[in-house]
C-alpha cells in the first residue's frame, strides 16, 4: 500500500465534522481502530481548544465555557490550523466572532477578543529598553518636527467603539457588580514594562499621536494628527503624557 | 563567543518537563533535580517572560530542548520558518540535548498538533532520514528522535519500529530518545510485547529516556491506553525502565506531566522516586549522551 494513503486517510478522519471510521484498508477497521480514531480526533480538538482558552480567558468568561467550546469547535472547521505556532492559532478568532451568528447579540465581543490578541502579541514581543520618563520628556521638548520616535516593540494601539477595554478590565478577574459604560469609544496603549503587560487608557489626541509615530511618521506630523483628533489639546501636555508611558526607545533628531 | 556556562547532562541525571506554575519553586533549588526540559514551541516568541524564565534556568541548570511541531515524520517538506525558529533557540540557549519526534503533525499545509506515527516503510525511512539530516544541518548538532505512542496499527507497516529507529540513528547519525511509557502504551493498544521492543533498541543510540503516566480509557466498550501525561508513572512502565537501565546503564531520565499538573514538590518527588534505582546503581561506565 502506498504510504500516501495513510496520510490522506488520517487527515481526513481528523478534520471531518462527524466522527468518521478509519478506512478498513488502512488500519484493519474494527472497534479498536474506531477508538484510536476517536483518540486522535479528541487530541487535536482538545489541543486547539486549550490554545484558544489560554489566549482568550476574558472572552471565555464572558460567554461561558460551554458557548466558548461551541465557538472554538466551529472556528476549527472554518479555519483549520495552518501553522505550527499553536499559541497564535487564535489570530483570526476575533474576525470569526464578528461574523459568528450565535454571538451577534454581543457587539463588543470581537473587540474584547482583539484586545486579548494584542495582549498576547505584546507579551511575546522582542525586548528593548525604553527611555526613562524624565529623559524622554526633556528630549521630546526640544526635538525638531522631523524627529523620528521609535516605540517599544511590545507597544500595541487598540481602539474600540464598544468600550471593550472597560468590559475586558472588569472581567479580567471574576469581579461582581455592575459596570458603567461610557458612550464614546475607548483608546488604549498596550505595552510591556519589565515582564508585565500594562494597559493605558489614552485621550484621543495622545492615541492619535502614538498611532502616527508607530507608522514611522515624524514628530511634527504626528502632533498634527493629535490636534485633528482633539483641536483643544495642547502639544506640550500630549508630549508630557507620552513621556510617562515608558513606550519610547529612541529619539532620532536627524529624522 | 558564548556567555553561557557550558552545562552538559551526565548520564545519571533526573529531570522534569518545565511547566510555568513550577518556575519559581524550581529555581529556588533544593529539589535534587539535575536538568529541565523545555518544549521548544513555548519559547518561540521574540521576547517577554518566557525567555526571561528560560534564561534563568539555563544560567543554573543544563537544559534539554524538546521540539513537538517540526513534523519530521511527515511527507510535507519541513517548515523552513519553523526550523529557523528552532535553530535560533538552539543558538540562544545552547541546550545540552535537543530532541524531536518520530511523528508527523502537518500534512498538505494543515497543522494538526498531534504526534501521529508515520508509516514504517522504506519510503518513509528515507524521508525521515532526509528530514533528520536537514534538521541536524540547520541546528549544527546532533538530535535525538523519540518513539511515538500509537493507537492505530497501520496496514503496510513493514519495518518493526525499533528496527526503524536503529536504522534511522545509524544512517542519519541521530540518537534515540526512548519514551518507555510510549512503548508501553503502543504495546497495550496494538498488542505487542513492550519488553521485546525495548530489547530490540540498540542502547548505544539511546541518549535520553522519557517516563510519564497514561490513562486507561474505555471508548464504546473498547479499552484503550491514552498517553495523557496526567498521572504518576505506572509500575509496569517503571519495571521495564529499571530493566533497561540495569542492562544498558544510566541515561538522563525525564518525567513528563502535562495534564492535571501536580505541585512542583510532587513532580520533583516523582522524578526522584522513579530514578532512585538508576541513581543508586554502581554503574561506573561513561556514556556520552550529547555526542
Amino acid at each position: 500500500m502506498p504510504d500516501s494513503a495513510s496520510f490522506d486517510g488520517i487527515v481526513g478522519v481528523i478534520l471531518a465534522r462527524e466522527t468518521a471510521r478509519m478506512p478498513p484498508g488502512l488500519a484493519g477497521g474494527g472497534p479498536l481502530a474506531a477508538a484510536a480514531v476517536a483518540v486522535c480526533r479528541n487530541n487535536v480538538r482538545a489541543s486547539y481548544l486549550r490554545a484558544l482558552e489560554a489566549a482568550f480567558p476574558v472572552v471565555n468568561r464572558l460567554v461561558g465555557a460551554e458557548f466558548f467550546r461551541f465557538a472554538a469547535n466551529e472556528y476549527f472547521y472554518a479555519h483549520p490550523p495552518r501553522s505550527p505556532m499553536v499559541a497564535r492559532y487564535g489570530d483570526l478568532f476575533p474576525a470569526f466572532l464578528a461574523e459568528f451568528e450565535p454571538a451577534a447579540g454581543l457587539a463588543y465581543l470581537p473587540d474584547v477578543a482583539r484586545l486579548e490578541i494584542e495582549h498576547l502579541k505584546s507579551y511575546h514581543a522582542a525586548e528593548a529598553d525604553s527611555l526613562p520618563p524624565e529623559e524622554t520628556r526633556l528630549a521630546l521638548e526640544c526635538a525638531p518636527e522631523r524627529a523620528l520616535i521609535a516605540l517599544h516593540p511590545s507597544a500595541r494601539l487598540f481602539a474600540s467603539r464598544h468600550s471593550a477595554f472597560s468590559i475586558w478590565a472588569h472581567n479580567r478577574e471574576a469581579k461582581t457588580g455592575s459596570l458603567k459604560l461610557r458612550q464614546e469609544g475607548e483608546q488604549v496603549l498596550v505595552v510591556r514594562l519589565e515582564r508585565a503587560v500594562c494597559f493605558h487608557p489614552l485621550a484621543p489626541a495622545v492615541f492619535a499621536v502614538l498611532e502616527s509615530l508607530s507608522l514611522g511618521r515624524p514628530l511634527g506630523e504626528a502632533l498634527g494628527r493629535g490636534l485633528v483628533a482633539n483641536p483643544r489639546a495642547a502639544s506640550p501636555a500630549i508630549l508630557f503624557e507620552i513621556a510617562s508611558l515608558h513606550v519610547i526607545t529612541n529619539i532620532d533628531n536627524i529624522g | 563567543m558564548s556567555a553561557l556556562p557550558s552545562l552538559s547532562i551526565p548520564a545519571r541525571s533526573a529531570g522534569i518537563g518545565l511547566k510555568p506554575p513550577h518556575y519559581k519553586a524550581a529555581l529556588r533549588g533544593g529539589h535534587g533535580l539535575d536538568f529541565f526540559e523545555a518544549h521548544a514551541e513555548n519559547f518561540m516568541g521574540d521576547g517577554g517572560p518566557p525567555h526571561h524564565w528560560l534564561a534563568a534556568f539555563r544560567a543554573e541548570y543544563p537544559i534539554s530542548l524538546h521540539g513537538v511541531c517540526l513534523s519530521i515524520g511527515g511527507r510535507d517538506d519541513l517548515d523552513r520558518d519553523h526550523l529557523r525558529r528552532l535553530a535560533e533557540l538552539v543558538r540562544r540557549y545552547e541546550p545540552a540535548l535537543v530532541s524531536e519526534h518520530l511523528a508527523w503533525s502537518a500534512d498538505g499545509g494543515v497543522f494538526l498538533n498531534d504526534l501521529i506515527p508515520p508509516p514504517l516503510s522504506q519510503t518513509s525511512l528515507a524521508r525521515v532520514e532526509r528530514h533528520v539530516t536537514q534538521t541536524q544541518d540547520a541546528l549544527g548538532r546532533r538530535i535525538l528522535i523519540e518513539n511515538p505512542s500509537a493507537y492505530l496499527a497501520l496496514n503496510g507497516n513493514d519495518i518493526p519500529e525499533p528496527e526503524f529507529l536503529n536504522e534511522l540513528a545509524r544512517r542519519a547519525g541521530c540518537g534515540i530518545l526512548l519514551d518507555i511509557n510510549n512503548v508501553y502504551v503502543s504495546a497495550m493498544n496494538l498488542g505487542f510485547d513492550a519488553s521485546r521492543y525495548i530489547g530490540a533498541i540498540d542502547p548505544a543510540h539511546v541518549g535520553e529516556i522519557h517516563l510519564a503516566g497514561h490513562a486507561l480509557d474505555s471508548l464504546d466498550g473498547v479499552e484503550i491506553r491514552v498517553d495523557d501525561h496526567g498521572s504518576r508513572v505506572r509500575d509496569e512502565v517503571l519495571a521495564i525502565y529499571e530493566a533497561f537501565i540495569a542492562a544498558a546503564g544510566p541515561r538522563p531520565t525525564l518525567v513528563e506531566w502535562d495534564t492535571n499538573i501536580p505541585s512542583f514538590e510532587m513532580l520533583a518527588g516523582e522524578s526522584r522516586r522513579v530514578t532512585a534505582a538508576m541513581r543508586a546503581a554502581p554503574f561506573r561506565g561513561h556514556i556520552d549522551t550529547a555526542a
